[in-house]
């Protein structure tokens, strides 16, 4: 005899969650048992006022702002969705490229006295949260990118001119953190390994000038290394396509560079099994002056895309030898720092198959003549990172080395390279940050027009629409 | 020359038919196991656009249940990081809401209460008193109508497990409430 009511299978075929066979054999043992009916329609009876009461729960849902981002990253126009208690109005537009809907007042009072505040919470959108994350990252980078433009005359002739520009721009910038002895790079970060690459030397100048700019010097204590964001908000590639759309180019801050590139895919290695990260680098004559060189980075995280939250605490930093390199750079500037970010801050977490793509431009130790250093290591990658299930720290150590130089110069880089070259030298040339141009229209064009590779997704040649598209509202000026 | 996807863009299309159906069932899910509907917010923004950089026809024949694993998963991402936990406990997250209850939560489930029938009120109520995996079993079933199937990739259960959580906790609901069905069935008396 069977157990029926207490057999989960009873459940399973009211709710109709047995597959044919097992419904067959249920539906035997049922016949067998006999006396279930009552059991049936309490259960029947069970399942309807569940459905019944989880549906009088309030009707919680995204806020307008929310749900037009996320139209906005599919590139998708929002439209309002009404939700039977909410009534949606239109207001005026908020954003450049949504029509905002909003909750009623009386709702919105509704759901507010309801609710427990959170006071930790800023009154900013979600990708503040991710730009808290990386702000500190970024501001490294952000005090070369914001240095004014140097006079090429007065760089190239040193002396005061260059020991007071750098002078200037670390000052306001060490001001900002509090004090001198606050570091750049996160403190942790910094400590955490003994440079690579000996110590740094005391005096060094922090920036060094070359062909009319300013550079960061590896020799320089803060500058040796470098630390790189691991997160990036999607904005600016939304809201470049909605500019390009709406026939206008970008004004200041609008786009940024590093999150431009970032927004493409690049072909980059998963990690070897075991492993938690994989970092991808390769380097090649720069294309707007042979005299540099281009290092591209890429860092892709284990897993599938989706998968959840691999690693957490995650940090990026690149240490450069100041044997190889002279002076160098990362394109792109800072990201929105959500108004209160600190150098302490923790490092973001990265989900599955999460890449990553920074490019610096280096000035070779030999600089001035040929660069011919092939074998030298350029620089160390380094990566430091919890499990984000055990919660074990662990990192990754990979070095970027000076290939033999190709005969075809930048031509003879990966179609990665020149794609992400093409990007960063566009969003220069777009104007839209600090940062003098790099490249000319044709030579984005030359860049990227042999470098679609697979692309799955289309965006590449999507981009190479945008810049006939840039080139063309450009010149109606 | 437009930019913008059309209508045949799979991965847009598939982005704005799950918000429409999903965006109240995740946010509903998120605040069950969040507490408040802000972070919840957060956890399903984050989950949806995390869905449109998945490859469309490879996430499309179970969405449903990607959806709510990523936003579960975003939900505890968002609990430890605000290190009220130091290990992760199932039973506790899922028991968070109501250890962080507030008069005003209180009154606002009253109130919600107040607007159904006694029927329903009286379910609700009993909902609450249930384990807090069985809670978050039956809310996945009976609110997001998940498969068994799809409750068990949801939570790393088995299928198995999930018909065993689902019945048991139905027999517990129902032994709630015969007494109360019978004492009614007294007073009319």
């Amino acid at each position: 005899m069977i157990d029926i009511e207490n057999d989960p299978r009873l459940t399973a075929y009211v709710l109709g969650a047995l597959c044919e066979a097992e419904r067959l054999i249920f539906e035997q043992d049922l016949a067998n048992a006999g006396g279930a009916e009552g059991a049936i329609a309490a259960i029947r009876d069970c399942a309807d006022g569940l459905r019944a009461a989880f549906a009088a729960e309030p009707l919680y849902g995204l806020t307008g702002q929310q749900r037009a981002a996320v139209l906005a990253e599919a590139g998708v126009a929002a439209r309002p969705i009404v939700l039977e208690e909410a009534e949606v109005v239109h207001t005026e537009k908020v954003l450049p490229w949504v029509t905002q809907p909003v909750i009623s007042e009386v709702d919105k009072r509704r759901i507010a006295e309801a609710l427990r505040p959170a006071p930790w919470r800023r009154a900013l959108p979600w990708v503040a949260s991710i730009g808290t994350a990386v702000a500190a990252l970024w501001l490294v980078s952000a005090i070369v990118m914001h240095q004014p433009p140097v006079d090429g005359g007065l760089a190239e002739g040193g002396g005061a001119a260059d020991d007071e520009l750098p002078a200037v721009g670390i000052g306001s910038f060490l001001e900002s953190l509090g004090g001198e002895d606050e570091l750049p790079v996160p403190a942790e970060l910094a400590a955490a390994t003994a440079f690579r690459y000996g110590e740094p030397q005391e005096g060094a100048e922090p920036l060094v000038s070359a062909a009319g700019q300013l550079w960061r010097n590896p020799s320089f204590a803060r500058f040796r290394r470098s630390a790189l964001p691991v997160l990036f908000a999607g904005k600016s590639y939304d809201m470049l396509r909605h500019l390009l759309d709406a026939g206008r180019l970008p004004e200041i801050d609008e786009v940024r560079v590093a999150e431009l590139l970032n927004a493409y895919e690049y072909d980059y290695a998963a990690p070897a099994d075991g492993e938690t990260f994989a970092v991808a680098s390769e380097v090649a004559p720069c294309p707007w002056d042979p005299a540099r060189q281009l290092v591209k980075i890429g860092l892709r995280a284990a897993g599938e895309e989706g998968e959840a939250a691999v690693a957490e605490d995650v940090r990026m930093a690149v240490e450069f030898n100041p044997a190889a390199v002279a002076g160098y750079r990362l394109i792109g500037s800072e990201v929105d720092d959500g108004g209160g970010a600190s150098v302490a801050a923790e490092g973001p977490e990265v989900p599955g198959g999460h890449t990553v793509t920074a490019l610096y431009e280096v000035v070779p130790q030999a600089a001035g003549g040929e660069v011919d250093r092939g074998g030298d290591e350029i620089a160390t990658v380094s990566v430091e990172y919890k499990n984000a299930v055990s919660g074990a720290s662990g990192s990754v150590q990979a070095t970027v080395t000076d290939a033999e130089p190709s005969s075809g110069g930048w031509r003879g880089a990966s179609d990665d390279l020149r794609f992400a070259a093409s990007v960063a030298g566009y969003g220069l040339l777009l104007g839209a940050e600090e940062g003098e141009p790099l490249a000319t229209y044709d030579l984005v064009r030359e860049l990227a027009r042999d470098a679609l590779g697979d692309d799955k997704s289309g965006k590449r040649k999507e981009f190479l629409e945008w810049v006939e598209k840039t080139i063309e509202i450009d010149r109606q000026g | 020359m437009s930019n913008r996807p059309s209508a045949a863009d799979p991965a847009a299309e598939l982005l704005r038919s799950a918000l429409e159906e999903f965006e109240v069932p995740l946010t509903r899910y998120a605040v069950s196991i969040l507490g408040d509907l802000e972070r919840a917010r957060d956890a399903v923004q984050d989950t949806f656009i995390r869905l449109h950089r998945q490859d469309p026809e490879a996430v499309r024949a179970k969405v449903k249940s990607w959806l709510f694993t990523v936003c579960r998963n975003r939900c505890l991402d968002i609990l430890k990081k605000e290190k009220r936990m130091i290990a992760i406990d199932e039973q506790q997250i899922a028991a968070l809401p109501e250890e962080r209850d507030d008069p005003a939560r209180a009154l606002r489930r009253a109130e919600d209460r107040a607007r159904v029938d006694a029927r329903v009120r009286d379910l609700m109520q009993r909902i609450e008193q249930l384990p807090p995996r069985q809670r978050e079993v039956m809310r996945l079933k009976f609110q997001g109508d998940l498969s068994y199937k799809e409750i068990g990739e949801a939570l790393g259960i088995t299928t198995s497990n999930v018909g065993f959580t689902i019945h048991s906790a139905m027999k517990r609901l129902r032994s709630m409430m015969v007494p109360q069905a019978e004492s009614a069935a007294a007073a009319k008396i």
